[in-house]
């Protein structure tokens, strides 16, 4: 059972967008990161840094050939805060009653 | 924080958060003209095979290697590029799924060219092996569909 923990960190809409698609992934590319979430170099970089930052995500730099890789994965703590954070929006949710659930 | 969160922002975010990982799922599937590259390339190979020439046997068997390697190289460069979905969204009913189409495949295949070639049919191998291709044409685009509805039931979220 997961107690539910609403996360600052994670609901800023970047960012969020960014966890939910790291926790459908082992790992994701940053152009793939970059593209889905359509952020700048620097503007994803900045948000992968604070997740990094606060524990919520791996960072992996490597080359494939010549050219320089980056993919980013949720840690541990990161997945367990992400799925903290969706229960408590359920619960919100829930609380409010069947009129505003998503569309999922 | 939490009492400040409306009930709509809430439900935003949920939905916000099922599209994202949608979007992971849909990315993740092998492409239908894999399946044709397969197919043609299994196809090809052994009618070169069945030639008995050496000539169209050295070159049938690299054009099906050197194709096989770039085909399925694209693919999984494609794969590496974006993002690998966790693998626990498949599930044992993925894994079997998988298994399950490639005794298929192979059981059919059998099927098809062993009694062929005991009834000395010409050409039982290719078409043993068409048979083959086709099922991978037809079924390989199926079990993509398939595997993508099991991980989209499997997301976290709807399996709790």
């Amino acid at each position: 059972m997961i107690k539910p923990r609403f996360d600052e960190l994670i609901h800023a809409p970047t960012r969020l967008s960014l966890v939910s698609l790291l926790a459908a992934t082992e790992w994701a590319d940053f152009r793939f990161l970059r593209d889905s979430a359509g952020l700048s170099d620097s503007a994803l970089s900045k948000q992968l840094t604070t997740l990094e930052d606060a524990g919520y995500i791996e960072i992996r730099k490597g080359f494939v050939g010549k050219r320089p890789r980056t993919s980013a994965r949720l840690t541990i703590v990161g997945r367990a805060a992400f799925e903290q954070h969706v229960a408590a929006l359920q619960e919100i949710v829930a609380k409010a009653g069947a009129s505003v659930l998503p569309a999922t | 924080m939490t009492d400040q969160v409306r009930p709509e922002e809430a439900a935003r975010a949920l939905t916000e958060i099922g599209q994202r990982r949608e979007q992971v799922i849909r990315l993740v599937v092998i492409p239908t003209w894999y399946w044709w590259a397969i197919a043609v390339l299994m196809v090809g190979f052994t009618a070169a095979v069945d030639t008995r020439r050496g000539l169209f046997v050295g070159i049938g068997t690299a054009v099906f290697v050197v194709g096989v390697l770039v085909t399925t190289g694209r693919v999984m460069f494609r794969a590496v590029r974006s993002a690998q979905p966790r693998n626990d969204l498949l599930g044992p009913g993925g894994v079997v799924a998988i298994l399950g189409f490639v005794a298929f495949t192979i059981g059919v295949s059998m099927a098809v060219a062993f009694p062929l070639e005991a009834f000395e049919v010409s050409h039982a191998a290719i078409i043993g092996v068409s048979v083959t291709a086709v099922l991978l044409v037809v079924g390989g685009p199926l079990l993509m569909r398939y595997l993508q509805g099991l991980m989209l039931a499997n997301r976290s979220g709807s399996r709790r």
